[in-house]
């Protein structure tokens, strides 16, 4: 198994602060720009306030998203790591994987599909005051847990 | 929380500018006409950003003697250059207008998520002028901005406009579209209306939300995709540890357990909870309607604003066994003092019913409580009676209230003359001493016989009972850096004049205050992160004066309206008649002998007006 960035629901207080950090990384042009719509891990809540998701791509077996792509080259699992990652040269911001992913973990930004793929310091952790979400290996109840919260709290 | 800092992001680069977004947007209401405009560098060094640019442009703009409810008033939502950079506590907003509760300049500021998307659009303000024909919103996607038929969610609670709008604009981008909206009080010009960040995260003081309704403006609907630029990344980051420390202090631990509601207990300690309209200091019931109380009954979940690791809003939901129904947010502190001790209040649901109404309606709980102590104290003097009001409105009568608070927000029967608030109900009816309040502001939870410094800070403030400007619990209650006699007036001016300049430079930053009300050297942190964040070198002196220059604008602003030492004012209750048993039994507040010592500090005359030698040492001559 891979580490990936686990997310607990419980502790979660929807404060953004995940996305907020996340995009610092991401920044591009030789700027550092606090700019969620960039990052790789976004929040939602559902209608009623009581349930909140900070959708973040699992490294699903399934990856739907490598399914989806037209393009060859694109996106691919490391062997090494078991991480599903996008060739940002290859790809061409079709947006099918984007669709694909029932889970809603993978994003277009500026014509380039991009998701998490686990930094290795990652900020959305440092960032986490609540403690919700943690760079770890996942079981699979927590795979099943957090694949059936995405599907019911929506971006 | 990982303590560390060492995030490998390098310093930015480009000369860009760091921390304003660069543009400004006017909406004329009456034409229709939305223009952007460049902001002036000049002014966002002298005056920051939020509560100090806000009040420079409508200084400089408005006609300030115009009626605060004509279509001549300034309506200025605006951010700061912190505002959505770090996490402590930058999701916040501001609205900076005219106000028609008390004719001064006032500015309000709420959390909740609407302030990201605010900023993200990629604006620092947006001034609004004029008044619609018919009621309007405005609908902005990044820099697509439009106004459109608000007539549909004319009369819908803050909480429906939210969903409503969600529902039909963006609605394939919901989660990332947010609200900024007026109820039924501001379309109905309660003068203590306020504005809804996402439904129910309330702009509440002052009446900024009826300045709204007079102008036909139902809501501010939007999406942002932009970034903040951040000159110095790493320092930034440090935010993250103070936060952690400061939920390592005694207090910051209990605070992070209860939230705002902790200080039923601290206050109630210290006989400092005002109770049945500030006759006494301390609420025998206050055990009901406590943090702990909350947790027994309606708390769901712990939850922060956008951009803040404090969490201190809590998700609440009225238990199924309960006479009433509903859930929302909170109640705060200050509506558990509002609607609890106040009105003698002693069940928990009420008061929690009592918030969801405002919240629901777009109405401040402060003002609306201080409005109902001031009724209930008439009523209980026989100057006013069922004839007017249409029902009895005895101490403790929870669903009295209820059932007045409605009234109210939808201007019916004798509510439309509540709506006008504590000060003109106390002066119709004969007895103005009864308004607990200061230029017709009610005063928030902190009883100033108790605390008398608190006192001076009311009396002082620009729009009147406002605990936020300054507040003074650290120092007086809590003895953070050190202990001092919450009783005497000794050291007060001092430390009120420090409070009320340094959060006028942290609220011009686009932040929350809390986080610098709990550090011992919270101005030196955030000059840090201002620095850090805008790729200056300012020193303390320098933040600590555009502190003081913003303060002495706010307060030029009034003098221009004629407001002076005869408005820096507290009811004979608290001046005059003597604290009851308990902690500070016999107390009251020296005003006049702090305001000598106060003005003279300040550097303004014997009447309260800033002497042409301290506008000129402040840039402001």
């Amino acid at each position: 198994m891979s580490r990936i960035i686990v997310f607990e629901q419980e502790r979660c207080t929807f404060c953004h602060l995940c996305t907020l950090y996340c995009s610092l990384t991401f920044s591009k042009g030789g700027v550092v720009e606090a700019r969620p719509s960039i990052a790789r891990i976004r929040v939602a809540q559902n209608e009623d306030d009581t349930l909140y998701a900070a959708h973040v791509c699992f490294q699903c077996q399934a990856a739907s998203c490598m399914v989806a792509c037209p393009v060859e080259s694109c996106i691919s699992r490391n062997p090494q790591t078991n991480i599903v990652e996008i060739n940002e040269e290859t790809c061409i911001g079709c947006g099918k994987c984007v669709r694909a992913c029932e889970y809603q973990a993978v994003f277009l930004v500026d014509g380039k599909a991009v998701k998490c793929e686990v930094c290795e310091d990652p900020l959305c952790v440092k960032a986490c005051a609540a403690q919700a979400l943690t760079l770890a290996e996942a079981d699979e109840e927590y795979l099943e847990k957090i694949a059936q919260l995405y599907k019911e709290v929506r971006l | 929380m990982n303590p560390s800092t060492s995030s490998g992001l390098a310093p930015s680069t480009s000369s860009a500018v760091y921390g304003w977004m660069g543009t400004i947007l006017r909406v004329n209401l009456t034409t229709g006409e939305i223009k952007r405009e460049a902001l002036n560098p000049e002014l966002a060094r002298m005056y920051i950003g939020a509560r100090g640019l806000g009040t420079k442009i409508l200084y400089d703009e408005l006609d300030i003697h115009c009626d605060p409810l004509s279509p001549e008033n300034m309506l200025i939502f605006i951010n700061g250059p912190l505002s959505m950079t770090l996490g402590l506590s930058s999701g916040r907003n501001t609205v900076i207008t005219k106000s028609p509760l008390t004719g001064t300049v006032c500015s309000s500021n709420a959390g909740g998520y609407f302030p990201a998307a605010f900023k993200t659009a990629g604006y620092d303000a947006i001034i609004f002028t004029g008044k619609a024909a018919s009621p309007v919103y405005l609908s902005i996607n990044d820099d697509k901005v439009q106004l459109k038929d608000a007539t549909p969610y004319w009369g819908l609670s803050c909480v429906e406009t939210d969903h409503a709008l969600k529902q039909t604009v963006n609605p394939r981008q919901r989660s990332e579209t947010k609200t900024s909206c007026i109820g039924p009080a501001g379309e109905n010009l309660v003068r203590f209306a306020g504005i809804a960040n996402d439904g129910h995260r309330l702009a509440a003081r002052s009446g900024v939300g009826a300045v709204m309704g007079s102008k036909n403006l139902k809501a501010i609907v939007m999406r942002g995709t932009q970034g903040i630029k951040i000159a110095e990344p790493e320092e930034v980051l440090r935010s993250n540890v103070i936060a952690d420390h400061i939920k390592t202090m005694d207090l910051g631990l209990v605070f992070e357990e209860f939230g705002t509601p902790l200080f039923v207990d601290v206050l109630g300690a210290v006989n400092a909870m005002p109770t049945q309209n500030f006759r006494a200091g301390f609420f025998e019931d206050g055990d009901l309607i406590s943090g702990a109380a909350m947790y027994d009954r309606t708390i769901i979940r712990k939850k922060g604003c956008v951009a803040c690791a404090l969490n201190c809003a809590r998700n609440t939901r009225l238990p199924s066994d309960s006479k009433y129904k509903g859930h929302g947010d909170g109640p705060e502190y200050e509506s558990l003092y509002s609607f609890g001790s106040n009105l003698l209040i002693n069940d928990i649901d009420a008061v929690t019913k009592m918030n969801y109404i405002c919240n629901e309606m777009g109405m401040d709980t402060i003002d609306a409580g201080v409005t109902l102590s001031a009724l209930m104290e008439l009523y209980e003097m026989g100057l006013i009676t069922e004839k007017e009001i249409g029902f009895p409105l005895e101490w403790r009568d929870a669903d009295a209230s209820i059932r007045l608070l409605e009234m109210i927000a939808h201007a019916e029967g004798f509510g439309k003359e509540a709506g006008r608030g504590g000060r003109y109900l106390a002066e119709k009816y004969g007895a103005p001493q009864v308004f607990m309040g200061s230029k017709g502001q009610g005063f928030s939870a902190y009883h100033p016989r108790a605390m008398v410094g608190q006192g001076l800070l009311f009396a002082t403030s620009p729009e009147g009972g406002n605990h936020t400007t300054g507040n003074t619990i650290q120092r007086e209650i809590n003895g953070i850096p050190e202990p001092m006699d919450p009783l005497t007036p000794e050291g007060k001016p001092a430390l009120v004049k420090k409070n009320q300049d340094e959060t006028a430079f942290i609220e011009s930053l686009g932040l929350c205050v809390f986080p610098y009300m709990f550090l011992e050297n919270g101005l030196e942190v955030f000059t840090d992160f201002y620095n850090a964040v805008i790729g200056e070198k300012y020193t303390l002196e320098e933040t600590y004066r555009m502190g003081e220059r913003i303060f002495n604008l706010e307060r030029m602003f009034n003098a221009r309206l004629g407001f002076s030492r005869k408005d820096d004012y507290l009811p004979p209750r608290l001046t005059e008649e003597p604290h009851p048993e308990g902690h500070g039994e016999g107390n009251v507040v020296p005003l006049q002998l702090m305001l000598d010592e106060y003005y003279a500090l300040r550097g303004w005359s014997a009447d309260g007006i800033p002497t042409p030698e301290k506008l000129k040492e402040l840039g402001l001559a």
